[in-house]
């Protein structure tokens, strides 16, 4: 066989079974003929050897490692090994009739029952886990009591090159750049660089119409002038006696459609007590009789305010414990909410239904940059003020 | 030894002959409105005049209860609300103190102050439509009472307390007169039938099974996230002790 | 013919090495040795946790729909049929009660979930307390703390995926902490929902960035660690014969690599353990999304915890001034409050280094005990993130122990700001209690418990010396090194480089290296042999072990 290529695939499978097995059996030669027949490697190794590390106690090839391994009990003690061993089997099978479990589970207990499969669920799952269990246990067990506790000395390489081969790399690299003319050629560097740094921007021109604008959406509630105020589950308008004193209802404006709509439209209708409310200047008549309205979409972060205490007229909500005093036009009083909940301004009609006099006068729902302080409906009112 | 003997049998013996001879409540049926209005009356002057003046008509300690109707009385009394015991945030469900019969008789006498809801009869929760029932509760109940019913928090320290435990009939009393600082649904926003719809998903809800296991106290990702730390993470964290070294 | 095992392999390997020239490779590979400690394991939980999560969610994916379009559900569950609902809620709710093993698979993927990001901050607490993060491995650190913050932002589009009433309250939630940046917020939030709140378009983005994204970027971060880990080779703790130079342990073949494969298939049987018998997430009992409905107790998965907490806490401050508004009660506690956090995470190993001037190689770990300030600070920086996930909690608390939200809301408003320097303290005293006790150990030995009395009547307590193993433990890390007289900054450890720069940062730099680096000088004195008897071990007349008096003869 000639040194270059020691073995051919196609020559293993012509010859004899005896001898081709005698072959692949061969023991590996000892080191200094290996370097002989691979001179790459011989060059690898040798300068390796020949290194002068930093560290003095350096001494060997980093991928060779030295081994000590101390028997555990079970090697010693045949009648250990023999427990170990069973031990390890028996983890095995059991992780088999884990498998088994959930294959027969699965198929024999029914998913439609009148605990909705509760108990396919369980049976199936304690198989999965006994059967998972069984081979993680299995080869754990295997490797601490069947194996010999070894402790393995490996050196470490030192995570820095040798200065010569640190600047090998860098009189390379350099001599590349140089080669392309970087540092002289300005111009080409710099029209290079320009092109490469806008070349990006049509990305963000393409994710341009992930969305539109908001344009004046968030200042649109769905309300308007004297739009009826209807239950948001049954769509029916509320009159007036519809709210016992202490009671609210979830209003949006008629013919809504879909809430998806108006992610600000829903409104708290509230009944409160006779002489309880307390208007604020130049609010007097956005309530009726005790009856008041609120939008619902918390100004922190949106979550609906669904909590009213009937006793203490508070609304609060419930993701992060805004607190809204409903008599004082919904002043924040506890809570990371930073400014009331705006109030929608009703009337009665002479059917006796609750209407919206206007859209609400301030954006409703959390708050963003910006934000103005006033609705078109708001500054409308303003201006006839 | 002996005197103490004595002691004890006297100890009995008085017990006993108090328990066969303390008054007793007597039953509602058999009786007229007028006598259960009375012995409503006595009742109400023995357990609640204290605090809710001698007729009911309140004070600085509990707000009058002329026109709550018998409905909220069967209610603060049948949960075992009220009488109060201690002076806290909110009253708490305990065991009831009165038997159901003395609470109709309490009941009797607030109603025939004024009128005011009465108690809720025939409540054949299983005819409510169970899939509005989910609707509805997710809408008006959930906020304060949590999607499961666990209960939840309100302001300074008052609750909107776990419905595991109410009866169909206090939850009817519940919607109806708005206890505490639960808002009153009246019968033009929840109608009976959609009170009956929200009892039935609530009952249905209770006693449906798990059917990913342990239910956790079905309250969310705080009890999730626990169990992970815990269970999860302490299992874990065990098994690479077992399998690494441990110095 | 039977197959010889023996041969077959010898075969296959000899086929492989004939198309890639593999053998040194591999031999290399099998002799590789890792240090067997349980803590380095704990990386590997989150390694196989993410492993499952990608089995389990890929067969979830078999089956969701990511649509917003509305329909009308017509599947097992009772209470929800003929109520409308979305596509994603209704597909979620199919897998959960018509698809054998859905449920299980379902609760498998969120537990494994829940302990991805827990093993992955377990993982980081033993990186941080060791002082792995030192050099060469800070760029494993900011790998590590990538992995964390995308490990999150994962988890949250996966749980919103159901568009359940719990989750689709976080989604709202996330819109809103979008709007509030300033400049640009609402723009940025009509761009990613499509629209406004709620929209059709963020359903589908969510579902790609959730399976694909996220998972992808994941994958290559994690690949990324481990190249790294594994060139660079694992760090140890010190012992007997373990130097900077070597790594001691077991081979990858054919230890290593069994009990990591056996380790792979226990958390994958605890996590379905966890999924068999523990209910997570019960969508059905939530409900379907609707933005006018809430729930009392709506919190996000725990590892979101920190942010729901500053939220909560957070004071009303909202700002109007010329027209515009600036919501500092959303903007700073979700977008500044986890951008600085996680930037102090990422950049800490250079912090460390600067008040240190520590820039040599590390690979012997510290004992926790060895960094008393390091301790310090990540005692403070943990009781700083567990009260904000505990006020996360804060209506949960209120509702367990009967409190008053307000209270409990007040209380951890005052405890971010009073608790962690006082952890820090604690934290700090512990370590150097610690040191204290492992020189009484190296002076005295242990106790063992046993008194004797001796004939002139004195009781002394009997100790036995310490182990070879120990003693090399505790005398391989020097205690704190005595700061240099000329300098007055503790001597650089070696392959350090001294401050480079005079003036006012050498002088700022040294000022915060004093106050951060312990000056006590508790170096050992020289020629103190243990005494097995524990009679005139050399305490002074007060028992202060340190009162540095000769060691008495106790024939004396």
């Amino acid at each position: 066989m000639s040194s270059d290529e020691p073995r051919k695939p196609e020559d293993l499978g012509n010859q004899p079974p005896a001898a081709e097995e005698a072959r692949l059996r061969r023991r590996p030669v000892r080191r200094q003929q290996e370097t002989e027949r691979h001179p790459e490697a011989a060059r690898e190794t040798e300068s390796q050897r020949t290194r002068p590390w930093e560290e003095p106690e350096y001494t060997r090839p980093s991928h060779a490692s030295e081994v000590t391994s101390e028997p555990q009990a079970e090697q010693v003690d045949a009648a250990a090994m023999l427990r170990a061993e069973r031990a390890v089997t028996a983890m095995f099978l059991l992780s088999v009739l884990g498998t088994a479990l959930f294959c027969f589970g699965f198929v024999f207990f029914s998913l439609h029952n009148s605990n909705y499969g509760q108990t396919l669920n369980l049976v199936i799952g304690a198989g999965l886990t006994i059967s998972l269990f069984g081979l993680g246990a299995g080869f754990v067990m295997w490797a601490k009591k069947l194996m010999p506790h070894e402790d393995a000395v490996q050196e470490r390489e030192p995570m820095h090159s040798l200065e010569e081969e640190e600047l090998l790399t860098e009189e390379l690299f350099l001599k590349g750049a140089d080669e392309l003319g970087i540092p002289r050629r300005k111009l080409l560097r710099r029209t290079a660089l320009l092109a490469l740094g806008i070349f990006p921007i049509p990305i963000v021109f393409a994710l341009r119409d992930m969305g539109p604008l908001p344009g004046k959406k968030l200042y649109h509630s769905g309300w308007r002038k004297g739009v009826r105020l209807v239950d948001l589950d049954t769509q029916q308008p509320i009159k007036v006696g519809d709210l016992p004193v202490g009671g609210y209802a979830t209003v949006m404006p008629e013919g809504f459609g879909s809430v998806n709509e108006f992610p600000t439209g829903p409104t708290m209708l509230i009944r409160l007590p006779p002489g309880v409310n307390q208007p604020a200047k130049g609010r007097e008549d956005w309530a009726v009789g005790g009856h008041v309205a609120y939008n619902k979409i918390c100004t922190h972060a949106g979550c609906p305010v669904g909590l009213y205490e009937q006793q203490t007229h508070h609304l609060l909500c419930p993701c992060h414990q805004s607190t809204f005093d409903v008599p004082r036009a919904c002043k924040v009083i506890f809570g990371p909410a930073g400014h009331p909940l705006p109030q929608l301004p009703i009337y009665v009609d002479k059917d006796g239904y609750f209407r919206a006099q206007s859209d609400f006068h301030v954006p409703p729902g959390p708050s963003f940059f910006w934000r103005k302080s006033k609705t078109p409906a708001g500054e409308q009112e303003a201006k006839k003020a | 030894m002996s005197r103490y003997t004595l002691v004890v049998v006297l100890l009995a013996v008085i017990g006993g002959v108090y328990a066969l001879a303390a008054p007793r409540g007597h039953a509602a049926e058999g009786q007229t409105q007028k006598d259960a209005v009375a012995a409503g009356y006595q009742l109400f002057l023995t357990g609640c005049s204290s605090c809710h003046g001698l007729h009911a008509e309140g004070g600085n300690r509990a707000p009058s209860l002329i026109g709550v109707g018998a409905a909220m009385v069967d209610f603060q009394l049948g949960t075992g609300r009220m009488p109060l015991m201690n002076r806290g945030a909110q009253a708490v469900r305990k065991t009831p103190r009165y038997t159901q019969g003395q609470i109709d008789q309490i009941s009797a006498y607030i109603a025939s102050l004024a009128p005011g809801p009465a108690i809720p009869s025939n409540l054949d929760y299983k005819k409510g439509n169970l899939q509005e029932g989910l609707e509805l509760f997710q809408a008006n109940c959930a906020a304060c009472h949590q999607v499961a019913g666990m209960g939840g928090v309100l302001t300074y320290g008052k609750f909107a307390p776990s419905l595991t435990a109410a009866t169909p009939k206090q939850m009817y009393e519940a919607m109806t007169v708005g206890p505490e600082n639960m808002p009153v649904f009246g019968d033009k926003i929840i109608s009976p039938d959609k009170k009956l719809a929200i009892i039935n998903y609530l009952m249905t809800q209770r006693s449906e099974a798990n059917p990913g296991g342990m239910g956790l106290g079905r309250t969310g990702p705080v009890a999730e996230g626990l169990v992970a730390w815990t269970a999860g993470i302490l299992a874990l964290v065990g098994l690479c002790m077992w399998i690494g070294k441990r110095i | 013919m039977s197959v010889n095992p023996e041969i077959a392999t010898r075969k296959t390997l000899r086929y492989v090495d004939d198309r890639l020239a593999s053998a040194s490779f591999l031999r290399r590979t099998f002799n590789k040795v890792f240090p067997d400690h349980w803590s380095f394991m704990l990386g590997e939980i989150a390694l196989y946790s993410f492993i499952i999560l990608i089995l389990t969610g890929t067969f979830l994916a078999f089956f969701f729909h990511a649509s917003t379009s509305e329909l009308v559900y017509n599947g097992s569950y009772v209470p929800l049929k003929g109520v409308e609902m979305s596509e994603a809620y209704a597909s979620t709710l199919h897998i959960s009660f018509d698809v054998r093993a859905g449920l299980l698979i379902r609760q498998i993927h969120h537990w494994a979930a829940l302990l991805f990001v827990a093993s992955i901050v377990v993982h980081l607490c033993r990186v941080f307390f060791t002082g792995a993060f030192r050099k060469p491995r800070e760029i494993n650190w900011v790998i590590g703390t990538a992995l964390l913050t995308l490990g999150i932002l994962e988890g949250f589009a996966g749980y919103s995926l159901p568009d359940d009433l719990l989750s689709g309250t976080g989604i709202r939630i996330g819109f809103s902490v979008l709007e509030s940046i300033p400049l640009v917020g609402e723009y940025a939030a009509f761009l990613l929902f499509g629209g406004n709140y709620p929209g059709q378009e963020f359903f589908p983005r969510l579902f790609i960035a959730h399976v694909f994204l996220l998972p992808g970027i994941i994958a290559g971060l994690i690949g990324a660690h481990l190249m790294i880990l594994w060139h660079q080779k694992h760090t140890d703790f010190p012992g007997p014969g373990k130097t900077e130079h070597n790594v001691i342990g077991s081979r990858l073949w054919p230890t290593y690599a069994l009990k990591g494969q056996g380790f792979f298939f226990l958390t994958f049987a605890v996590l379905a353990a966890l999924g068999a018998f523990f209910q997570i997430n019960p969508i059905w009992l939530w409900g379907p999304y609707k933005l006018s409905n809430v729930s009392m107790l709506a919190q996000p998965d725990w590892y979101m915890g920190f942010l729901e907490g500053a939220l909560r806490i957070f004071p009303n401050l909202e700002s109007q001034f010329l027209g515009v508004t600036i919501p500092w009660n959303v903007f700073l506690p979700s977008i500044v409050l986890p951008g600085l956090l996680f930037t102090l995470l990422g950049v800490y190993p250079w912090l460390e280094k600067w008040w240190t001037g520590d820039k040599g190689y590390h690979h012997v770990l510290d004992r926790p005990r060895d960094n008393p300030t390091r301790v310090g600070i990540g005692c403070m920086a943990l009781s700083f993130y567990v009260l904000l996930f505990a006020a996360g909690g804060n209506d949960a608390i209120a509702a367990t122990f009967s409190l008053s939200v307000n209270a409990v809301t007040w209380f951890f408003r005052g405890a971010v700001f009073i608790v962690p320097p006082i952890a820090f303290y604690f934290g700090k005293r512990i370590a150097l209690g610690l040191q204290h006790s492992d020189r009484e150990l190296l002076a005295h030995g242990k106790e063992t418990g046993i008194i004797r009395r001796l004939p002139s009547g004195e009781y002394i307590e009997i100790t036995t010396p310490i182990s070879d193993h120990a003693r090399a433990v505790i005398e391989r890390r020097p205690m704190i090194e005595e700061p240099a007289p000329d300098t007055g900054h503790p001597r650089p450890t070696r392959g350090s480089q001294a401050y480079p720069r005079g003036g006012m940062v050498a002088t700022a730099q040294r000022r915060l290296s004093d106050f951060f680096v312990e000056r006590r000088t508790r170096a050992l004195p020289p020629g103190r042999p243990t005494d097995g008897n524990g009679h005139g071990n050399g305490h002074g007349p007060n028992g202060d072990p340190d009162a540095g008096e000769p060691l008495r003869n106790p024939s004396e």
